[in-house]
């Protein structure tokens, strides 16, 4: 079997990205909420691997800790989309041409008519900055997309043979979404998934940006941004490491995302060689 | 035909040239905040005044750079023997900027129309001595006190009391028409507001034919248009990182003055769980002045111990009294009996100074276990939320109004400090005319909400400004919100 490049390179930083955060959660070289305001704005160095901040907290524990935050938002954000957006899709094919498939399908446009971000930053303003509430924002608008898919797809098995075999067979719609047609859209809501959760740390960062995100003193990655703006002209190591931070996680997934796709489905394999 | 090239060229050089070899007499003057309104007896918003205040309108006597009182509309004054009765002669021959005449009947129009009951004035204690306000002549005007106040002089000075035409005073919050030096042009609201030389202008003439003040509210976007000479002086800058970068560049002069700015940890004192002034003490002493002027204002600021300028004369240090001491801090909490842990909200308007200083001070308190929620504000929520709604334990303001301290006197204020004693300073201040009991007893006060804790006392706000190095004449120091452009002109 041969890996895609783009698979195998976003594996790889995909990878180093659940490591250090995963390694985050028992230990970072500095505590990052005890502000040294003598030891601030450092340069980098064996000591701080990526420099200070302006209140002197280690930036690269600052990365670490603010993956966290980016991993559990767009985790969380997943997995609502996921929960909420597949049965949606798996009742609207198997109603296909009803009423409640018309219902769920426009509702969904609905969502998808506003701009995520626009209305993620609404809710947000609306009910508070918080990490809940971005997650919800984020999340809501990962119902319609999964909810797509997985209708797009289910539609298409629904017409196979071995359908109608069950359904001879006597099974009803519903267990013949559950284990015939979910099982066979597995891995195109895997592969969705690792899109839509790249999306999710680009949002979250986003928000974090315009100050709706996790709120002071945890950190992330999108604040560090926003506080180190006013700074780049003479402490430019401050705003480039979380930019290149979020370029590379979002980056790593989105391949790993298209390598997967690649991978699973034969016909994008033969364009490959 | 030979002769013409050349002579075209010389002539278009010429024409080219010009623009750098003419004076330049018009200034861009940045400003983080936009006013809501252009009328300083309409609002408290300090970017009303830091417009208009000096270069478009004018009171009876006036602010100067150095924090001194001087005459402005009125010429001179004589108070009677009891201190109650203000003569003021006016200056004739004075215009409004729309050709009606001023005189003394503009004077009581203006002052009765801020005095009354329904009026919108946000100062409206300037006003709380005077019971009568009576024309004599057309350029005499007697004002009578119903009690001696020793600070009448200095009152009539602030941007609150500005003299307006009754005609115009409908329009006044979007077309201002004043008796200052400049006239109001055009306002391109979320952009600027131009301002032109009032060729008409009774006192001294002033340098510049142009005035336009630019609304900029991001610190990032202020660098910049400094940088690219888009704004020539921003007098109250608001990236103080960044100072260090322009002292280093001879284009630029980077000022540095005091303000009226008492920066405070404002504390709710009828919230449940700060009621206790064992616990108000203890996030005293658990704050470390200096790492926060280091941390958050790159250095700028002069720390604080009371509600008073440091630079006033007046002015008693009291910062030792709250000084930083993380185990006086716990045990005054576990004598109060929160030792176990006690949660406060924090919330944080938009400027640097708060939200990085709410930063550092989050982490001081938690040193000594006391847990912060901070919560980023916007200014409007701010407000609301907390000015109006006094739904907070902590937040950070600075309170930029010259002799402030009258406002711990007012116990539905938002930090909600109710002290009889306080108050009785206070009525007592107003009726004392004599200086040196005055300073006294604002002393005494001063002594009196340090001993109470009712705020945290952080820090003076330094007035950082950054301007071009040929431009001359801007106040260095901030003794009232203002950018007093009479002065301001180009070097060469």
């Amino acid at each position: 079997m041969k890996f895609p490049i783009s698979f195998i390179l976003g594996f790889f930083l995909s990878l180093i990205f659940f490591v250090i955060t995963m390694i985050s959660f028992f230990w970072v070289p500095y505590d990052v909420e005890t502000l040294n305001i003598a030891n601030r704005l450092k340069e980098p160095s064996f000591e701080n691997l990526l420099g200070t901040d302006h209140f002197g907290r280690d930036i690269f524990s600052m990365i670490m800790i603010g993956g966290q935050t980016s991993l559990s938002v767009a985790l969380i954000a997943v997995g609502l989309g996921l929960i909420f957006g597949v049965p949606l899709g798996l009742i609207s094919a198997s109603l296909r041409g009803s009423l409640i498939d018309d219902i769920i399908m426009r509702g969904n446009d609905l969502i998808f008519a506003f701009p995520s971000l626009v209305i993620a930053i609404l809710i947000t303003a609306v009910f508070g900055p918080s990490a809940l509430n971005a997650i919800i924002a984020i999340g809501i608008f990962n119902i319609p997309v999964f909810a797509r898919v997985t209708r797009g797809a289910a539609i298409s098995i629904w017409t196979l043979d071995f359908i109608s075999s069950a359904r001879i067979a006597g099974k009803g719609s519903f267990r013949i979404s559950l284990e015939h047609i979910l099982p066979n859209i597995l891995n195109l809501l895997i592969v969705q998934g690792s899109i839509q959760f790249s999306l999710g740390i680009l949002a979250e960062a986003g928000l974090s940006y315009v100050g709706l995100g996790v709120q002071p003193p945890t950190p992330s990655w999108g604040r560090m941004l926003a506080d180190s703006q006013t700074m780049i002209s003479f402490a430019p190591n401050l705003a480039l490491f979380p930019g290149i931070t979020i370029i590379l996680a979002v980056l790593g997934l989105n391949l790993l995302g298209d390598g997967t796709r690649d991978l699973i489905d034969p016909r994008s394999q033969d364009k490959i060689k | 035909m030979k002769i013409l090239k050349p002579l075209l060229t010389i002539l278009l050089t010429g024409m080219l040239l010009s623009p750098l070899y003419a004076e330049k007499n018009s200034v861009v003057i940045g400003m983080q905040l936009e006013p809501p309104n252009l009328d300083p007896t309409g609002g408290a918003a300090a970017a009303i005044d830091e417009v208009v205040y000096s270069n478009v309108y004018e009171g009876l006597t006036r602010f100067r750079a150095d924090g001194s009182v001087t005459p402005g509309l009125a010429k001179s004054w004589t108070v009677s023997e009891d201190g109650l009765v203000y003569t003021f002669k006016l200056q004739e021959n004075v215009k409004f900027h729309n050709g009606n005449d001023f005189d003394a009947s503009d004077v009581k129009f203006s002052i009765d129309r801020a005095r009354d009951e329904n009026s919108t004035n946000a100062q409206k204690g300037l006003f709380k001595s005077i019971s009568s306000v009576d024309v004599v002549n057309s350029s005499v005007v007697k004002i009578t006190l119903s009690n001696p106040n020793g600070g009448f002089i200095r009152n009539l000075a602030w941007g609150d009391a500005i003299i307006l035409d009754p005609e115009t005073v409908d329009s006044a919050a979007s077309e201002p028409n004043g008796t200052g030096p400049f006239k109001f042009s055009k306002w391109i609201k979320g952009d600027r507001v131009e301002l032109v030389k009032n060729n008409d202008y009774w006192g001294e003439a002033i340098y510049l034919e142009k005035a336009s003040f630019k609304f900029i509210s991001d610190p990032t976007a202020a660098f910049a248009a400094l940088m690219a000479g888009d704004v020539d002086a921003f007098p109250v800058y608001p990236a103080p990182e960044t100072l260090a970068q322009f002292e280093a560049d001879p284009n630029f002069n980077v000022i540095v003055g005091s303000t009226e700015g008492e920066t405070i940890l404002s504390t709710n004192n009828k919230s449940e769980k700060l009621k206790d002034v064992r616990i108000r003490k203890a996030i005293a002493h658990a704050i470390n002045r200096q790492a926060i002027v280091d941390g958050a204002m790159f250095g700028f600021g002069t720390p604080i111990g009371t509600h008073f300028a440091p630079h006033h004369p007046d002015y008693v240090d009291l910062t030792s009294q709250s000084n930083y001491d993380p185990e006086k801090s716990k045990a005054l909490l576990s004598e109060a009996g929160a030792s176990a842990g006690l949660t406060l909200s924090l919330k944080l308007p938009p400027p640097s100074y708060a939200r990085r200083g709410g930063e550092i001070i989050a982490s001081q308190l938690r040193e000594v276990g006391i847990e912060t929620k901070i919560e980023n504000l916007e200014w409007a929520q701010w407000l609301e939320q907390v000015f109006k709604g006094k739904d907070y334990d902590l937040t950070i303001v600075s309170h930029t109004e010259p002799m402030d301290i009258g406002i711990y006197g007012n116990p539905n204020y938002y930090f909600q400090y109710d002290s009889q004693e306080f108050r009785n300073l206070m009525d007592a201040l107003n009726l004392e005319t004599n200086n040196q009991e005055r300073s006294k007893i604002l002393q005494n006060a001063q002594k009196l909400i340090a001993d109470d804790y009712v705020n945290g006392y952080l820090f003076q706000l330094a007035k950082t400004g950054v301007a071009n190095s040929k431009l001359i004449g801007l106040w260095e120091n901030s003794p009232t919100q203002a950018n007093d452009l009479t002065g301001v002109s180009w070097s060469n």
